[in-house]
């Protein structure tokens, strides 16, 4: 099989950026942890809204379920943050089996209200059960649950913190190529375009719904859980709906292809947003105003992409 | 060329571009984030300044006490500099906005000290934003102060890094106001409070205090987060109570409305927390049935309430005019029972600093200077803490002072009660200093 350019694109991610670490100041090694935590999530999303075309407004319910999921383990249970990885994981693909068979169920503008109410019971429970969850307050973990602290006789917290994130997301670069290459992957894409079509050939497209919407769940909450055990810190304000539209934004600013837009996309925002938190008072409002200019451009380059297909499919 | 070539080679065209703008995006933002450089204050005196990095809500949901927040802080960093800086190094404020979100907040502790490499770090109000920056600043061994009232710090939530010596926290003043309440106003209460954490620590010191004083809490109405309407709640306060107590339940100005069509004039004792009304005017519409109940307030919001020459000296340097509003602009009201916990933590900084020799941050400079804070054990009143002195525990890291209690009279607040040092304090077996500082 020739390789494709997009999934060529998509593995030199991991290495440009294992090769840029030592050439980058302390402050953005950190900032680009969290930034590759983050596109796990953004991944994550991809998977639902772009290879099946769900567009779900809850996958901050999936990402907190997975933070809750180690941070509760870490904190009740035992500081181990390797078992807590994995439960936390676990409990995000069961909630996000949950969505799934919603999504079977309903389409459309349901499916959005439907995940966007989900996470909101969610995001209100966490705040109801505070004795539990910690609330909007949150918990704060041991020093000893979290990774950074299991890798600390190796490498500096800094260092450690990189590393794990880079290696969670080569584990989530390398799973989406090889899905986006493989046949299930063009099944997904097949739900996108046409359900009633597969249908119709005999593919049991809600099957195929609840498997992408469970990898899905699977790196949202692998990027929650990761936050948990790389930061010592879970709370509700993961939970609510800005956390929710957030993924939508990266994935939309990535572009169309799913094997690198997600992160190319949460790496863009979110050094925008850092940039101009440094460089102004109202960052915000940049931010905003940036996404909306962004917006209007690629709906122009569309345009002009479309003109120019024409132009060179008459030439030839 | 078909238009499917046409098609592919635009794809691939699009890849190298998008890749391309990507990249260059990055490496121009990294190449283009030098940092440091000395302040022109610094740069004049020839001395290196301290940086205090600042971590202030600028936008969400906090904007409103950021806003007053910063106004403070920029006002006591001027005077410090006036007045011959700290160990006569200039101060440099280097504030940064945490969109009040505990991400965010986290994010900008780590730009305070790894890209600016601040000193100090003065810190947030919103109890989520403390708790997960508290770790953050713990683990890059740079202080952090809160001036949240919240129980991180004194409950052993954070870690040996963080302090809060500007403000009382939640049960502490909740522990000094009950008993006056349980005295004056009677000692059946029914309490209502919002549905999480902050509301459930009001419940919890409010049950702790009417348990030591012998008062009895006889309901506890906690409203859910987003409520829009209140009347359904106000069916369980029973008749017969003496007092209801009711702290921040969500639109404060909904609130009073209803609840006063719901009681009328046969009510019991009303005792708020001004954090409801706090930045509010006492003359919005609706806020008439508030005349002759009592409210907390930790610092009194109209001058007359604490007439003292470091209370007016204080009020002067952060603009705020008699009766607790903006004086370049009357209809914005301050955050006065808050904010002032920005000033004082500003000059604990400063207190400590200059006793414990910190010059520079460097492991054994941080050990002098975290060792002469835990071992400092009152702040005195005076210009640097113009709201009074201050019990300050070592072991917990957290100060305890005096509260106010006011009465709504003719649309203002008229103090009628200083609580003592003594009715804040609480007992808790945390102990910070067992933690190792390195």
């Amino acid at each position: 099989m020739r390789p494709r350019p997009t999934n060529i694109a998509a593995l030199i991610i991991p290495v440009i950026l294992a090769a840029a670490y030592p050439a980058l100041p302390d402050y953005q090694k950190a900032l680009m942890s969290r930034v590759l935590i983050l596109s796990i999530y953004s991944y994550g999303y991809a998977v639902c809204f772009q290879m099946i075309g769900v567009m779900s407004l809850g996958h901050a319910a999936l990402f907190a379920a997975g933070m809750y999921g180690a941070g509760f383990y870490a904190f009740y249970v035992s500081p181990d943050p390797f078992p807590a990885l994995s439960v936390g994981v676990a409990s995000s693909v069961l909630l996000s089996m949950l969505l799934g068979v919603l999504a079977m169920r309903v389409g459309g503008h349901y499916l959005m209200i439907g995940t966007l109410l989900a996470s909101q019971t969610l995001y209100l429970a966490a705040l109801h059960f505070n004795d539990i969850t910690g609330g909007e307050q949150g918990l704060v973990l041991r020093g000893e649950a979290t990774i950074v602290r299991a890798l600390k006789p190796l490498l500096s917290e800094l260092d450690a913190r990189y590393v794990a994130s880079l290696l969670a997301l080569t584990v989530a670069v390398v799973g989406i190529t090889l899905l986006t290459s493989s046949r299930l992957g063009r099944l997904l894409l097949a739900v996108r375009d046409d359900e009633e079509k597969l249908e119709s050939l005999g593919y049991n497209t809600s099957l195929l719904k609840l498997l992408a919407f469970s990898i899905s769940g699977a790196l949202s909450g692998a990027s929650g859980s990761l936050i948990a055990l790389l930061y010592g810190y879970v709370g509700a304000g993961y939970a609510g709906v800005l956390n929710s539209v957030e993924p939508v934004l990266w994935v939309l600013v990535g572009g169309p292809y799913v094997e690198f837009g997600p992160f190319l996309g949460c790496l863009l925002v979110n050094l925008l947003a850092d940039a101009a938190r440094a460089l102004l008072r109202g960052h915000v409002l940049v931010v905003g105003a940036g996404l909306v200019a962004f917006a209007l451009a690629t709906g122009r380059l569309r345009w002009a992409y479309q003109l120019m297909a024409r132009w060179r499919s008459r030439a030839a | 060329m078909n238009r499917r070539q046409a098609l592919s080679s635009l794809l691939k065209t699009g890849i190298v571009a998008v890749g391309a703008a990507g990249l260059g995006a990055v490496t121009g933002y990294m190449a283009g984030s030098s940092f440091g450089g000395q302040s022109p204050q610094g740069r004049e005196l020839g001395v290196k300044p301290i940086k205090i990095g600042f971590q202030v809500h600028r936008t969400g949901i906090g904007a409103p006490y950021g806003f007053w927040y910063e106004r403070v802080a920029n006002a006591a960093v001027s005077y410090i500099n006036r007045t011959g800086g700290i160990s006569g190094r200039p101060v440099e404020l280097i504030a940064e906005d945490d969109e009040t979100s505990p991400a965010k907040g986290a994010q900008v502790v780590e730009r305070l000290v790894l890209a600016h490499n601040v000193d100090f770090i003065l810190g947030a109000l919103f109890s989520d934003v403390v708790l997960a920056s508290g770790p953050r600043a713990g683990e890059l061994k740079r202080p952090y102060f809160a001036v949240s009232e919240g129980t991180h710090v004194p409950f052993g939530k954070l870690n040996r890094w963080c302090f809060q010596p500007g403000i009382t926290d939640v049960p502490g003043q909740v522990t000094a106001v009950a008993k006056w309440i349980f005295e004056n106003l009677g000692n059946r209460v029914a309490m209502i409070y919002p549905d999480y954490a902050f509301g459930h620590d009001h419940r919890d010191a409010l049950t702790k205090a009417a348990e030591r004083y012998g008062a009895r809490i006889v309901e506890k109405i906690p409203i859910p987060p987003g409520e829009t309407s209140f009347t359904k709640y106000f069916t369980r306060i029973p008749r017969d109570v003496d007092v209801l107590y009711h702290v921040m339940v969500g639109d404060v100005l909904t609130f009073i409305r209803e609840l006063g069509v719901y009681l009328g004039r046969e009510r019991p004792e009303l005792f708020g927390f001004i954090d409801s009304i706090e930045a509010v005017p006492l003359s919005a519409p609706g806020l008439e049935y508030l005349e002759g109940t009592y409210f907390w307030e930790a610092f009194p919001r109209y001058a007359d309430g604490y007439d003292t020459p470091f209370a007016r000296f204080y009020r002067e340097a952060v603009g705020v005019d008699e009766s607790g509003a903006d004086k370049s602009d009357p209809s914005r009201v301050s955050a006065f029972s808050h904010m002032f916990g920005v000033w004082e933590t500003l000059f604990a900084i400063k207190e400590v600093v200059e006793q414990s020799g910190y010059s520079e941050p460097t492991r054994s400079d941080y050990e002098v200077f975290i060792k002469t804070l835990e071992s400092m054990d009152w702040f005195n009143e005076g210009l640097w803490h113009p709201q009074g002195d201050k019990l300050f525990n070592g072991r917990l890291h957290q100060s305890f002072g005096h509260q106010f209690i006011s009465l709504v009279k003719n649309g203002r607040l008229v103090v009628v009660h200083r609580t003592e040092i003594e009715d804040s304090v609480y007992e808790h077996p945390n102990d910070y200093t067992k933690q190792p500082l390195f």
